[in-house]
């Protein structure tokens, strides 16, 4: 089953950032996050899949098709001047950076204590299923500043986004 | 069950888990079908018309219509299936399954019968059984994702009509769905959970010593609130502006033909299910029985039909009693009327409880 | 049991295939999908986080991230519709006024 999930999310995302036409680039964009909540739902934690298809599925990437509908501009354009050079560095670059990254990571000791927990805490009790009231519990007991700060900088979005977009105020 | 499932060769949990799927997605399906049966009869009641009486079983029984049912299935099945030359194929032969399945699967988290215990086992009679941590949150998630569907083939369609229609749901399923989750959330924290067997068991007893103690009479502004918003969120009249008839040809499934256009339209059928299901099981205690609070399973099994059809009979009886809204009273509607009486039902709850109401 | 290892390499390929899309394409619209998947691959990680550690704290996390989320898309598309008003077009290269 991860492995499925695994699969739907990087297939999407790699056909996301190939895809010429930007309505299916949405689309497989909406297969990923459908792949990730699958994850989150293996790593039991279904109200993070819930939220996650609500919130990204629901509202962003409806409101990205809705732009691009609006739009009307369904096909990249080709680039005025191709830039091959930058572009292989480029690529290189990503590749070399991921590489080093890949291996620090994978071969931390961090990771091998955190497995080593994990281990330690389903052995002591079976993991338990998230649910609502304890992420609940959790935001309002040790992250309030940073709700209050997300739910200012929503409103400061809002309010940007409609200065940005009325023609004239 | 032990004998049986040990017969297929599955485990006991297994083969219940595989009934009650058949069972509910089977019901879903009828309901859904026959439903276009009742609109169409019921739209003819309401307008003094007769409706479809024309086709006959075996060229003899009327049946009120009901071989009508048949005959369109029947059609639907052997028209020729058409696809325009102008669309993006694989996105239009995705596009009907897109919009059906998640109509149908939004049903799973909903018990439509008292849990009851047989051989010392527990049965759980909804699909995902209860304390799965998504609870109501599931059925928002499916909502939300439905709205792929009629984008898809909007899309798809390459279809000026169709886009709009697109674009019209998409907006549509934004707005209405910020009011609707606070309507639900307001629900959350008097129930101080988010289970809909939590809900359920919430709204068991008797409020004045006169009524059930149910949601509608605790929460009337979030009811409203919600009830609108299933409309919006099923696109159906006053707000189907995805369709339009009148406006746009058929919006998003104006290219539509056969049996993509008959699941197209089945879909809505079993949103409706689906929604008429969540009214009933928010704001209606659901297969609860009023001022029977130990009612045998097979009776909250009835009571939740009995809910759940009535709930689609008010989805029908809407659809041929009020027009269309203009698109601009649709924003309206749900920004500055809907979206505020939703957060004051919310904060005047918190308030109510903060000062030890319930 | 899901191990750690399987997950990390996943938000890992995730988010390269983010960096790579905002780098590669010139869809405005495109890049802005390309930086959500950035985030979430981030939020694969918090999520994950505080699954083997048996705490909340990632959990909370990864919802402010989508709050996040949600606001940056707000004025993304702001400015994408607003670009489009200016430019008739959503392609990236075009916006070099700042070159003079």
């Amino acid at each position: 089953m991860f492995l499925l999930f695994a699969l739907i999310t990087i297939i999407g995302a790699l056909a996301m950032s190939q895809q010429k036409n930007v309505i299916v680039a949405g689309l497989c964009m909406v297969l990923t996050f459908l792949g990730v909540a699958g994850l989150f739902l293996m790593l039991s934690n279904p109200v993070a899949a819930a939220l996650q298809v609500i919130v990204y599925s629901g509202a962003i990437m409806v409101l990205v098709l809705f732009t691009i509908m609006l739009l009307n501009s369904h096909e990249e354009e080709p680039a005025i001047q191709s830039r091959p050079i930058q572009r292989w560095v480029g690529a290189l670059l990503i590749a070399v950076f991921g590489a080093f990254a890949f291996r620090i990571v994978m071969g931390s000791k961090a990771l091998v204590d955190i497995n080593t927990l994990a281990d330690a805490n389903t052995a002591v009790r079976p993991m338990e299923a998230m649910n609502l009231a304890k992420v609940g519990e959790e935001i309002f007991r040790h992250y309030l500043l940073g709700f209050e700060i997300v739910g200012l900088l929503l409103l400061a979005a809002m309010v940007g986004a409609v200065a940005l977009t009325k023609k004239e105020l | 069950m032990e004998s049986v499932a040990h017969s297929i060769g599955l485990s006991a949990v297994m083969t219940w888990t595989l009934l009650k799927v058949l069972i509910v997605f089977g019901s879903v399906m009828g309901v859904s079908s026959l439903w276009t049966w009742v609109e169409r009869r019921g739209s003819a009641m309401l307008q003094d018309r007769i409706g479809p009486n024309r086709a006959l079983l075996f060229g003899r029984w009327q049946l009120l219509g009901l071989p009508q049912l048949v005959a369109d299935g029947l059609k639907f099945f052997f028209k020729e299936d058409q696809v325009p030359p102008h669309v993006t194929k694989r996105l239009y032969w995705i596009a009907p399954m897109l919009a059906f399945v998640p109509a149908l699967i939004g049903f799973a988290v909903i018990p439509f019968g008292r849990s009851f215990s047989y051989q010392g086992a527990l049965y759980h009679l909804s699909i995902l059984e209860p304390g799965n941590g998504m609870g109501m949150l599931y059925p928002l998630a499916i909502g939300a994702v439905a709205v792929y569907g009629i984008l898809v083939a909007a899309w798809s369609s390459n279809n000026k009509w169709a886009i709009l229609g697109g674009m019209r749901a998409s907006a549509q399923m934004v707005s209405y769905e910020i009011s609707m989750g606070l309507a639900v959330l307001a629900i959350f924290m008097k129930v101080g959970g988010y289970d809909p067997g939590e809900i359920i068991t919430e709204q068991a007893g008797v409020l004045w010593k006169v009524l059930p103690n149910w949601f509608i009479f605790r929460q009337p502004l979030g009811f409203l609130v919600f009830f609108v918003c299933m409309f919006a969120e099923t696109n159906r009249l006053p707000f189907d502006f995805a369709e339009g008839e009148s406006e746009i040809v058929a919006g998003f499934h104006t290219e539509f033909g056969s049996m993509k256009f008959a699941l197209l339209a089945l879909a809505e059928y079993a949103h409706m299910t689906t929604a008429s299901a969540l009214i009933a099981t928010v704001y209606f205690g659901g297969w609860s029985v009023p001022f029977m609070p130990e009612a045998p399973v097979l009776l909250t099994i009835l009571f939740f039909l009995i809910k759940l059809l009535f709930f689609m009979w008010v989805f029908v009886w809407v659809r041929w009693t009020l027009p269309r809204f203009r698109y601009d009273q649709l924003m309206f509607l749900g920004w500055k009327v809907l979206l505020p009486i939703s957060m004051v039902n919310l904060i005047g709850n918190a308030w109510w409880m903060t000062r030890g109401g319930h | 049991m899901v191990s750690m290892n399987a997950v990390l390499l996943i938000s890992f390929l995730l988010w390269s295939v983010g960096v790579a899309g905002v780098l590669i394409r010139r869809n405005a619209l495109v890049i802005l999908m390309c930086v959500e998947l950035m985030l979430n691959a981030a939020n694969l990680n918090f999520i994950a986080f505080a699954r083997m550690s048996g705490t909340v704290h990632g959990q909370a996390f990864a919802l402010l991230v989508m709050g996040f989320a949600a606001a940056e898309v707000a004025v993304g598309l702001a400015l994408v519709v607003a670009l489009y008003r200016k430019k008739g077009n959503i392609q990236v290269d075009e916006i070099n006024l700042l070159k003079g």
